[in-house]
């Protein structure tokens, strides 16, 4: 790989306005998820789905804008949005701007989709997304890592699902970054599916905003908000690792994408502490410290984090992975190699390769 | 030179186990919280008894000091008052900081952390716990306490 190609672990889709009224299996269409323009006399774009608090879109395609400029852009529409989030000839020029060389796509109108309860509409609105999503990396299967939606609200539907996705040409899946509290993680029941995905070489992300906690959830205060968004990755990874899950699928490969990067460092410091002060009160099924499970196992996004890049040597530099998060509003593009530069000052050149690319590309299968 | 002065920022006292019993207003007495050992039900060890919750195990309140493969047995088998007098005695906290070598201790409470779950007969509580802690933390024997204790 050449020293200068830089890949986005974590960038994002548009979904065209009608994705789901157009190809959900017709029994769900008039449940179909949506966009329309105002909601109960609210101005704005808005992303409506039965169950849950609607969305408004214009935030999720304002990469580029200043925070002057981003009060008036949410009432814009789908016009003021890149075509870049939809169109992948429209994508690479876009990439191209920015320097990017390749990108792992994640949805976009799909988060809050996780919150879902109804386990066949979910199901039914994930796999129209992850058709989508594969013609679209077609286009360019060395440039983009599609992720697919899987539920696993039904987990057989889950293994089933990600198994026509690995078919379908996708890298990788998204799951629900905290289950609901009745369906944890150290389930036996998830088991089928930690297997496929390790069979399938998937890794599995837990991406900000996609969990059954409250943090996930849009009608909140935004600074507490913006301020608590790690911790639904934060207590599933403990469960993960705590419970025996990674010990029991050592090939199975996880992703915290978009939680930030700066408080792993001591997260794992407290976990092994926590681990060796308690292995006898209360034994873990565990073999390993927790932080090599990390190391073996588990990969962390972040976009714009330069006190996180700074504890690299702390955690390693092989689990960290840098992101544009284009086209979102918290987007480092187009100025991302300008971001790079500077937050990459102090790090050796060697692990800054290996973050800002050459383990997406090895994690992926990207570029080949 | 002189090893500079380490003072603890944080550290604990271990209530008696019947602070509350003997210390809080009489119309909560029947109803103040309570250490007891071994209570029916549960498994062996020292609990912390409020009404409304089940027992609390204190395991990790007292173990400092202790490695981990002690730690099982030291939960399990040791009473409240085997434990380190310094949690609730300041003549013995003084020998354990100097163990340690530490000048000076942050006083904080260690059975109350439940309480601030509490209306009523938690609030009732805490006076009685702020007046035991201001009168350990001023033994006669050890003038030096007044200076090495905030309370």
């Amino acid at each position: 790989m050449a020293d200068d190609v830089i890949i986005s672990a974590d960038s994002h889709m548009t979904e065209p306005p009608d994705l789901w009224v157009e190809r959900i299996d017709k029994g769900f269409r008039d449940r179909a998820p949506r966009v329309v323009r105002e909601h109960q006399g609210k101005p704005g774009i808005w992303f409506v789905c039965e169950g849950l608090e609607p969305r408004s879109v214009a935030g999720t395609f304002a990469a580029g804008k200043t925070p002057e400029e981003l009060a008036a852009f949410q009432k814009v529409g789908y016009e003021s949005a890149r075509p870049g989030g939809w169109d992948p000839a429209e994508r690479v020029k876009d990439m191209a701007i920015d320097g990017v060389a390749a990108e792992v796509l994640y949805t976009t109108l799909g988060f809050r989709l996780f919150g879902l309860s109804d386990s066949p509409f979910q199901a039914a609105i994930f796999r129209a997304y992850n058709d989508w999503l594969a013609e679209f990396c077609r286009y360019d299967p060395r440039k983009f890592a599609g992720l697919a939606l899987i539920s696993l609200l039904d987990v057989d539907e889950g293994v089933r699902e990600i198994q026509r996705c690995a078919r379908m040409g996708l890298k990788g899946a998204m799951i629900m970054a905290s289950p609901p509290e009745e369906r944890d993680y150290s389930e036996p029941l998830y088991d089928p599916f930690w297997a496929a995905a390790q069979d399938l070489r998937m890794p599995l992300s837990l991406h900000t905003s996609t969990g059954h906690g409250r943090e996930s959830r849009y009608n909140v205060n935004r600074y507490m908000r913006a301020m608590t968004l790690p911790h639904e990755t934060q207590r599933t990874l403990i469960t993960l690792i705590f419970s025996g899950v990674l010990e029991r699928f050592p090939g199975l490969q996880i992703v915290s994408a978009e939680n930030d990067i700066g408080w792993i460092a001591h997260y794992l410091y407290r976990a092994d502490f926590t681990a060796q002060k308690f292995r006898y009160t209360d034994p873990a099924p565990i073999k390993l410290l927790p932080s090599e499970y990390f190391r073996r196992q588990i990969f962390a996004t972040f976009m714009d984090d330069p006190v996180g890049i700074s504890t690299w040597s702390f955690v390693g530099g092989d689990n960290f992975m840098w992101a544009s998060d284009y086209p979102h509003t918290l987007a480092t593009w187009p100025h991302s190699r300008d971001v790079i530069a500077r937050d990459f000052k102090a790090v050796p050149e060697d692990v800054k390769s290996k973050m800002v690319g050459e383990t997406a590309v090895k994690l992926y299968g990207l570029l080949a | 030179m002189t090893q500079p002065k380490l003072i603890s920022a944080d550290s604990h006292v271990n209530e008696p186990g019947d602070l509350w019993v003997e210390r809080i207003d009489k119309q909560f007495r029947e109803r103040a919280p309570r250490v007891v050992e071994n209570p029916p039900g549960q498994r062996p060890g020292a609990y912390f008894v409020l009404e409304g919750i089940p027992p609390i195990h204190l395991a990790q309140g007292t173990g400092a000091g202790k490695k981990p493969e002690e730690l099982p047995k030291f939960f399990q088998s040791s009473t409240y008052q085997d434990r380190r007098a310094g949690g609730w005695d300041p003549a013995e906290r003084l020998k354990d900081m100097d163990l340690d070598g530490v000048e000076a201790d942050v006083i904080y409470t260690t059975l109350e952390f439940r309480q601030f779950w509490f209306t009523d007969a938690a609030k009732a509580a805490w006076p009685s716990n702020n007046h035991w802690t201001a009168t350990s933390a001023r033994p006669s024997s050890a003038m030096k306490c007044s200076a090495r204790w905030s309370c």
